[in-house]
């Protein structure tokens, strides 16, 4: 039995060595199964507001919103990613975070309602900014001094709930004081 | 039905044939007989009547199948009487009812949705808005609401529908509420869809009294401060209910049983929940009984934890209350990590053997929270493979370091009676008597063999 | 077969002449009618407290007296040089290893299904209201527990020299199986990248026969979600009619494999007389 096992566990190990010599750091499907977002616990759809990051060591984890993969990044600091991903709003491609672009508009509805949705290159989101009339368009190093903040409730407004899209930028700086500095891409 | 394909939208059509079907509208209440005995399911084009009348009254409509989509759009009472039924044929109209004016009701109809996807059932952009009595089947979404305050939704029935020969599309919420507060959603049934009850941006909604199974999250509350959630039924959901980024909400008096076939299940979630109460709730048979993470300043009072796996867990959960809660035949009774100053006492752990010096019925020593598996399977999620592993038992009751910082019930009540007719257990399938059965032929068989094989010298 | 056969014969009556097989099924009746009468106001049914702790206990004794008695009756052949006898017949290895199996396993089952049937018994009579479904899940759970211990105590038996190595080696062996198993694998594991965690735990699993047999229990009794999203898809595989005949497979497959050892052992033996 022990020189069976030990045979086993070798070309076990062996199997694996290969296995995650060849690829890394890929970005995996997403599972509506199992998968839920590691910061807030929502199931993580697979659609283009799924986020992940793979730590250097081989750990994946799944978000539901760009803005939960940042408070991830918050709380447990950058150095150990090996490499994040967030989806291109209109075919679901996996792209590196760092090489994407971003829009921003409180009045984006996203999971988490951090209200940034991400594309593949600037011309899609620009195209996205027309289309929608709102929004600002980001880089994702611009993305490192945004405030993340959630839109939560119109608190800020009057009671009505007469919420019209362009004055969120208003209220934007009264809560969410801290800005990401970890973030250094 | 599918070749008399009218939208609002089409408005010429619906004009011309507006005079006759007013008529027609006129003389139904006199030639009644005669459309009872049409019983063939001849589709009539429900929105030139809506169109013909006026603002304030009270349509009721004969029972038979009507067309839609249908757009409300001065203040109108219309009733189906219970058997009739609006079909939504246009695979282009999103929305079979859509509501845009407010102090609308709409009662005793039912309403099937073909179109999956966003499509809703009906959407509501009113206020004061009154939903009754109808039974919806869609394959998207069923009631949605939009910047709509103050609505009332009670005794609906939703559920999931898929229409022949179409897989099963993105499943819809049952109710969906974007910044409308104030709603009061009530004595509905909702089953097979994705949410139950989604509240988002909805401040002060009273969702009291729904039976929702078969779903994702039976109730899905983000940022609805001021709300309760009460006397609601839940089974076999992913999760009962899922109450994220709140404060002041109340929870109390829900039973949610039997959601523990998902990895994620729970019966309550709590997370990111401040200065709320949650009592007299029962979680029976769940994964996890009540998730409690990054809350803080709750009160958690008299819930019953029933037979789930985990009975409770804590990560991140400070400054709360927790007080006389019954924890019974669950496999963990508790999990903490990363949760400090949480005020426990007064709690039943029917696993916990305390001991009463005072005699005051609560135990002069603590029940400590051993927070070595959570911290284990934090780390590294493949370690579940050890749960409740005899060993893994062993290796956290050697594990004893910090002890002082470990979550704590200070004072564990040492008696707990059960209210008769509170978790009455499993569906009890009349197990006793095929066990005793088989028990007396084991023991049978066994001093048979024994004695023959054994003593006897044959 | 008939060598075989006899071989079983012999070893059931020796089995239930053996002193140490009583005092299991005491034990092993104590225990698990304090057990039921404990919780004696819950339904046994389903992933609870109740079966969670009828499965540890379950797990703490019945591979332990396995061992015992499986390894026992193997050294005392030699001991008492019955084997040396027996060498001399023309009686086959095979036939005498499979003839001891079987023996052993009839033995032990018949203390397993004393103890199960006193539990069923009391449980109609006290009023314990016990799933059909789960008593007879927990009643496949100790015999499946009792047959792949025994091809263990089997070995141990074979390369055990007297009866005091025997015990010895029983007791680590349960010691390491059944409760230091976690313990040494988050240490070892924990030296080797995080990559390697999951698939070398998993292959463990598979050799040990205490938490292979277990977790098909909690699975089967409908915990399985509790093992969390790593599993998930095994679950639902061994969670479906035809994962039960898979585990039967592997069952198979490792009792054959230790008896082939133990074959091969004797038969060396043998040879070198």
């Amino acid at each position: 039995m022990k020189k069976w096992s030990a045979l086993f566990i070798l070309l076990m190990g062996l199997v694996i060595v290969t296995a995650c010599g060849a690829k890394k750091y890929e970005p995996l499907a997403i599972d509506e199964a199992v998968d839920i977002c590691v910061i807030c616990n929502m199931q993580v759809k697979d659609d283009a507001f799924a986020t992940q990051l793979t730590t250097k060591d081989g750990k994946n984890y799944k978000f539901d919103d760009i803005g939960c993969m940042n408070e991830w990044k918050k709380q447990n600091g950058t150095e150990e990613i090996g490499m994040d991903y967030v989806r291109d709003y209109n075919d679901k491609e996996w792209i590196e975070f760092s090489k994407a672009s971003y829009v921003y508009d409180k009045s984006l509805r996203t999971p988490m309602a951090y209200g940034v949705v991400s594309f593949k290159d600037t011309a899609a989101a620009e195209a996205f900014v027309k289309e929608q009339g709102v929004g600002t368009v980001l880089t994702a190093e611009e993305l490192a001094s945004h405030e993340w903040k959630q839109n939560t409730d119109m608190m800020n407004m009057d009671m009505h709930g007469e919420d019209s899209h362009m004055d969120g930028h208003m209220s934007e700086d009264q809560e969410g004081t801290h800005s990401d500095q970890e973030m250094d891409m | 039905m599918v070749t008399t394909r009218t939208t609002w939208q089409t408005a010429s059509r619906v004009r011309r044939a507006l005079i006759p079907l007013i008529l027609f509208f006129l003389i139904m209440p006199v030639s009644y007989g005669t459309v009872r005995a049409n019983t063939k399911p001849e589709a009539i084009p429900l929105q030139p009547i809506i169109d013909a009348a006026n603002s304030g009254d009270t349509l009721t409509l004969e029972p038979g199948t009507y067309l839609g989509p249908i757009h409300i759009d001065k203040r109108l009472t219309i009733s189906g009487g219970g058997r009739s039924t609006l079909l939504n044929p246009s695979p282009k109209a999103e929305v079979a009812v859509l509501i845009r004016s407010d102090g609308v009701q709409l009662q005793n109809l039912n309403i099937q949705q073909d179109n999956d996807g966003e499509a809703a059932a009906v959407r509501v952009e009113a206020d004061q808005v009154t939903l009754k009595n109808l039974s919806i089947h869609t394959a998207g979404f069923g009631i949605v609401l939009r910047e709509a305050s103050g609505a009332v939704i009670t005794n609906n029935k939703i559920r999931w529908f898929i229409p022949k020969g179409s897989a099963a599309g993105t499943r819809g919420n049952g109710i969906d509420l974007y910044n409308s507060h104030g709603a009061s959603i009530s004595k509905n049934e909702i089953s097979y869809l994705r949410d139950g009850i989604y509240l988002e941006n909805s401040r002060n909604t009273k969702v009291d009294q729904n039976r929702l199974s078969y779903l994702r999250y039976g109730v899905h509350c983000m940022y609805i401060n001021g709300s309760s959630v009460t006397d609601n039924i839940g089974e076999y959901n992913v999760t009962g209910a899922m109450v994220m980024g709140v404060k002041d909400v109340v929870v109390s008096g829900n039973s949610f049983r039997k959601q523990s076939q998902n990895v994620h299940s729970q019966g309550i979630l709590l997370y990111d929940v401040r200065t709320s109460r949650i009592f007299n709730n029962l979680v029976e048979g769940n994964r996890v009984g009540i998730f409690m993470q990054q809350s803080s300043g709750n009160t958690l009072r008299n819930n019953l934890v029933l037979r789930n796996f985990v009975g409770i867990q804590f990560e991140g959960a400070e400054d709360n209350r927790f007080q006389r809660n019954g924890f019974i035949a669950n496999v963990i009774e508790a999990q903490a990590s990363g949760s400090q100053n949480n005020e426990l006492n007064g709690n039943f752990w029917d696993s916990f053997q305390g001991l009463d010096i005072s005699g005051d019925g609560f135990s002069d020593l603590p029940y400590a929270i051993n927070p070595f598996y959570q911290q284990l399977i934090e780390r590294e999620a493949a370690y579940q493979l050890f749960f409740q592993s005899p060993g893994m038992t062993f290796l956290s009751d050697m594990f004893n370091s910090g002890k002082e910082q470990w979550s704590a019930d200070s004072a564990p009540l040492l008696q707990f009676e059960l209210e008769t007719g509170a978790g009455t257990g499993a569906d009890e399938g009349g197990g006793q008597g095929p066990v005793m059965v088989v028990g007396w032929l084991l023991m049978f068989v066994s001093v048979i063999t024994i004695l023959y094989m054994g003593v006897l010298r044959l | 077969m008939s060598d075989m056969l006899q071989v079983a014969r012999r070893e059931i009556k020796m089995g239930f002449r053996n002193p140490w097989a009583y005092s299991f099924l005491g034990l092993f009746c104590t225990f698990s009618l304090g057990l039921l009468l404990i919780n004696s106001q819950n339904v046994v049914q389903g992933y609870t407290a109740v079966t969670g702790s009828m499965l540890s206990l379950i797990l703490y004794l019945l591979p332990l007296m396995t061992l015992f008695l499986g390894s026992f009756s193997l050294t005392s052949e030699k001991e008492e040089g019955s084997w040396q006898l027996l060498s001399t017949y023309p009686i086959g290895t095979l036939s005498f290893i499979l003839g001891k199996y079987t023996g052993l396993f009839v033995v032990l089952l018949a203390i397993v299904a004393f103890g199960y049937g006193l539990m069923g018994m009391i449980s109609g009579l006290i009023g314990v209201a016990f799933d059909t479904g789960t008593y007879f899940l927990f009643l496949a759970f100790s015999a499946g527990l009792v047959l792949l211990f025994l091809t263990l105590a089997l070995v141990i038996g074979s390369l055990s020299r007297n009866r005091w190595q025997a015990l010895t080696v029983s007791v680590s062996v349960w010691f390491f199986t059944v409760i230091g198993w976690p313990t040494f694998l988050i240490a070892i594991l924990g030296l080797l990248p995080y990559l390697w965690i999951k698939p070398l735990l998993v292959t463990l699993t598979l050799l040990n026969p205490a938490e292979l047999v277990r977790l098909f229990v909690v699975i089967k009794l409908g915990g399985g979600s509790v093992l969390g999203p790593e599993y998930y898809q095994w679950v639902e595989w061994i969670g479906r009619p035809d994962g039960s005949l898979l585990f039967m497979g592997v069952c198979l497959v490792w009792i054959l494999v230790s008896i082939l050892a133990v074959y091969w052992i004797w038969e060396r033996g043998r040879k070198r007389g």
